[in-house]
């Protein structure tokens, strides 16, 4: 398992510093120079100049390289030209927003479509069944941030239960679970489907293998063959699968952040990219890419520790 | 062993029973939910390939006098808040969403097969640089790369396209990395390669065959998610600049106002919902007419 | 010896009996239509006994079985006949019952060991887990049975092997692990479906010897089914031939195996590679194919591949002659020779 755990961490790692490097490399594709982009079009020559020697500019692109990988690793991403505040911190402000948002849209799918997926699998074809499928396939086709649209249309302008706008104040807990009410669910009802019919499809498949056929025959009662013996081994894929889609979780929940005009790393990348702020942006990018390997990395290692054949090395 | 009574039930030949396209058609027709999504595709693409002719009113034409009508006979979808008629702006919505949808899912398509070619067929060293590749890009939420890219390079419908290409490529070139895999290490690869066969032939006459079917499908559900990613940046401000008429920007002038009308922001979802959802139930009838072991139906 | 011509239900001994199959017809629903996979099968297994089961693929043999402890799938329809277990109809228990019987009085080993147990459980936890009836028991006292269970049928250092997965043994020790859960619960019946099928020839040997020696000391009946004629012949009291759903030939091993009374019989002991009497490169096969049972032909459910067939094989369906005590076969010229 220690070794598993350690070339997992490994490989996360690997394909930072890779990441890293291509978003690098991008500022280099344009015509001008990270300088310019940094400053914006209304700078002075001289500014340029002294930004252009401040990001070390005049040296070689491979040791510029080198020491952003350096800079990145020791904690150091850049400083904002508009407001001369690290990135970092920029950054590291908003950041607990977007987690908590997407936690609690991904957490209320999996409450819901986890359920859902083993009750119809275990009664399949009967019309809860069918309904589930359909409404599944309904959810995910919806576009979050539609979804997120028209609950504000229905909840929040017409019916007025919800608030519609921000993050609720700070130190009032239960103000702003209220404001967290209608994103989380626009996030999350695409995943109660898509949640429902892998855990579905997966179960299915499982209970269909022999060994559950041998449980059976041991006259082990239904409920420790579903629980303990079935879905054990069909969850596996879908926490994979979670781990995975943390991309999409993300993006939904810069979607939801602007339609909501929550705090985030949503609308600290919007303004970024409406004021061409590239270091901020390329600051808030950087970190999505380090929580993508951190969470495909905890997926592959809740796997490991569910699945002793993983640990094996089979 | 599994329930005996598959020893005694033959499976039918799938393919024998297809017989061509229009075999397949009549397949998806036979299923409900495949024939909505059918005719809901079609809707969309004959909208979008006619829109020229279909739109009743100019979808630029400005008429602030009646900004914000309601439903009518005159304005179908009523007006926004310059008094264009969305009706016209959806149609030609429409077209905008079927050239992203189309031209991003074939350069992705494209250049997925290529470089999965190469990581599956070429040397170790390059499979494994390949695949760090398609993970790293793969590692940035969609929506911070299109912003990181727009950024820098400023927003059109060529930026749109490139970055929805690059985000989508690389789960299908991983797809084709393993059937190429798969395929270069079967026995008869293997036959002819010790028969003297070049990478060229076994490429074209072993590989490419086995390989489109799976990854037609796969790309074929990714259309409602590449619809929708356009939609959502031009919502966000980055996609097609205006005044063209993407849903999704349709979406962002009626959410500003959408407590003086809800319409325009009904206009602006509702093609968006219907377009996805067809192409989902598509997607998903093709997928159980051509593998059935994929099948969810249980 | 008079024939006594008895049609169903065909019966081994009249002594006491683990498991009495009666008139068993089950169809599976099929889109074609009702496959019907065993017609008035019957058979008995006395107490204490082994009897073998020989059918090749098609023949019924894993529907009977999954019938003796009705685990059938679900597009299995019973038409009529009992399966009697110490006196009582499975066929007619309620789940809980049937739940009560099944690894406790009823045990069964399956054909594949590699697919048989849970991956992701060690056996400890499965071994545990299928004792939960014994309420009284602690943890720690099933962990010590489960262990002496596992020493039983040789699984070196049992102890410490609780707490192993299943993919960390080999297939015959997974396979004796299978007979060890098997017969933690002591039941009166063992049904073993072709257990070493998947094994090779020195662990079947093994396994073999192992079910001997549980049988004398748990005394358990076993319901043992191959298509290994031999094995057969060396672990069994009594023999089943089954083919295509209808039993042909049943008796002791001894009558079957050295009088066969059925042409299938014959030809199986023919073409069983272990049983010729000089090197050939051509291997006796029966020709043909098992009939299809959507609907089964009328007459003899054999004679499409009988070389003994003549004209009333096809028109009508023999009934069961027996030819000696205990020793029945459903074949025309059995009559006729009795």
């Amino acid at each position: 398992m220690l070794i598993y755990t350690i070339q997992r961490i490994g490989l996360a790692v690997l394909i930072c510093v890779i990441a890293m490097t291509i978003l690098f490399s991008l500022a280099y594709v344009i015509p001008g120079d990270p300088a310019s982009i940094a400053l914006g079009p209304r700078a002075t020559p001289e500014m340029k100049e002294a930004l252009r020697e401040r990001m070390g500019l005049d040296r070689p692109v491979p040791i510029q390289l080198l020491t952003f990988l350096g800079n990145v690793a020791t904690g150091d991403l850049g400083v904002d030209v508009f407001s001369n505040r690290p990135v970092t911190t920029i950054v590291f402000e908003a950041l607990p927003y977007t987690l908590v948002l997407a936690a609690a849209g991904l957490g209320w799918a999996i409450l819901l479509g986890v359920p859902l997926g083993c009750y119809s699998a275990i009664r399949r074809n009967t019309p809860l069944d069918k309904l589930t499928g359909i409404l599944s396939v309904g959810a995910i086709s919806m576009p979050s941030f539609v979804v997120a649209i028209y609950s504000v249309l229905v909840f929040a302008v017409t019916l007025r239960w919800f608030p519609a706008i921000g993050a609720g104040t700070a130190g009032d807990p239960l103000n702003q679970l209220w404001h967290l009410v209608l994103p989380a669910f626009a996030i999350g009802l695409g995943w109660v489907g898509y949640l429902a019919r892998l855990v579905r499809a997966s179960m299915l498949e499982v209970m269909n293998e022999n060994h559950i056929r041998t449980a059976r025959a041991f006259g082990l009662p239904e409920r420790v063959i579903v629980f303990r013996y079935a879905l054990r081994i069909a969850i596996l894929p879908t926490v994979t699968l979670l781990g995975i889609a943390y991309g999409g979780l993300l993006s939904s929940a810069v979607f939801a952040e602007i339609v909501f005009s929550r705090p985030g790393i949503g609308q600290l990348a919007l303004a970024a990219a409406q004021t061409r702020n590239y270091p901020v942006m390329m600051g808030a990018t950087l970190v999505t890419v380090f929580l993508f390997a951190l969470f495909t990395m905890i997926a592959d290692l809740v796997v490991a520790l569910l699945d002793p054949r993983v640990r094996s090395g089979l | 062993m599994s329930a005996p009574a598959s020893d005694l039930v033959p499976t039918p030949d799938r393919r024998a029973e297809l017989g061509g396209g229009p075999g397949v058609i009549r397949q998806i027709a036979r299923d409900p939910m495949g024939l909505l999504g059918l005719t809901l595709a079609l809707l969309l693409v004959i909208t979008g390939l006619f829109a020229d002719w279909l739109t009743p009113y100019d979808p630029l034409k400005i008429d602030v006098i009646n900004r914000f009508a309601g439903p009518s006979l005159a304005h179908p979808l009523g007006t926004d808040n310059l008094g264009r008629d969305l009706l016209s702006r959806v149609i030609a919505g429409s077209r905008i969403a079927l050239i992203v949808a189309f031209c991003t899912t074939f350069l992705a398509m494209v250049g997925g097969l290529v470089l999965g070619l190469m990581a599956g067929y070429g040397p170790r060293w390059l499979d494994n640089g390949l695949i760090l590749l398609f993970d790293a890009v793969y590692s940035f939420p969609y929506i911070m790369l299109a912003l990181a890219v727009i950024t820098l390079f400023g927003s059109s419908l060529t930026m749109v396209v490139l970055v929805i290409a690059i985000t989508t490529l690389p789960a299908y070139a991983r797809l084709v990395r393993t059937s190429t895999l798969s395929v270069k290490n079967s026995e008869f690869v293997l036959a002819e390669r010790s028969l003297g066969a070049g990478p060229v032939r076994i490429l074209f006459r072993h590989i490419m065959p086995n390989i489109i079917g799976p990854l037609l499908i796969i790309v074929s559900m990714d259309i409602p998610v590449v619809i929708t990613v356009e939609a959502g940046l031009s919502f966000l401000g980055l996609g097609v600049p205006p005044p063209a008429p993407s849903w999704g920007r349709i979406l962002n002038e009626g959410y500003s106002f959408i407590r003086q009308t809800p319409w325009v922001v009904v206009a602006g979802g509702l093609p968006l919902i219907l377009a996805t959802l067809g192409f989902t139930f598509l997607g998903e009838a093709l997928r159980d007419i051509f593998d059935p072991k994929l099948r969810k139906r249980g | 010896m008079a024939a006594i011509a008895q049609t169903a239900p065909e019966r081994i001994a009249a002594t006491d009996a683990v498991l009495e199959v009666r008139d068993l017809s089950i169809d599976f629903l099929t889109p074609r239509g009702p496959v019907q996979a065993l017609r008035r099968v019957g058979l008995t297994v006395p107490r204490h006994s082994t009897v073998g089961v020989v059918g090749e693929s098609g023949s019924g043999k894993t529907t009977l079985i999954s019938a003796a402890i009705r685990l059938l799938p679900d597009n299995a329809e019973i038409r009529g006949g009992e399966v009697l277990f110490e006196g009582q109809d499975i066929l007619r228990m309620s789940p809980r019952q049937l739940r009560d019987l099944r690894g406790r009085r009823i045990s069964m080993v399956f054909q594949d060991p590699m697919t048989a147990l849970n991956p992701v459980l060690s056996i400890g936890t499965q071994m545990v887990d299928i004792q939960y009836r014994d309420k009284g028991l602690s943890t720690a006292a099933k962990r010590d049975r489960a262990a002496e269970m596992l020493r039983r049928v040789g699984i070196p250092d049992p102890r410490q092997r609780l707490d192993n997965y299943p993919h960390e043994f080999s297939g015959g020790m997974r396979q004796r692990i299978a007979i060890a859960m098997a017969l933690l619960g002591n039941p009166e019946l063992l049904i073993a479906d072709e257990p070493t099928t998947a094994l090779d020839v020195t662990m079947e040997a093994q396994i073999i010897h192992l079910l001997r020696e549980l049988q004398k000391d748990y005394k358990s009946s076993i319901l043992f089914i191959s298509h290994n004629l031999g094995l057969i012949a060396e672990l069994c009291d009594y023999v089943v031939i089954l083919y295509a759903g209808t039993v042909v030939e049943q008796g002791s091993v001894r009558d079957v195996f050295h009088r066969p009374s059925h042409p299938y019989t014959e030809a199986l002991l023919v073409c069983d590679p272990a049983l010729l009497q000089e090197t050939t490169r051509e291997l006796p096969t029966i020709p043909g194919e098992v009939p299809d049972l959507a609907p089964p032909p009328p007459g003899c459910i054999f004679a499409a591949r009988c070389p003994k067939v003549f004209d009333r094989c096809r028109v009508e369906d023999p009934a069961a002659t027996w030819v000696a005590e205990g020793h029945m076969a459903r074949c025309h010229l059995a009559a006729g020779r009795t």
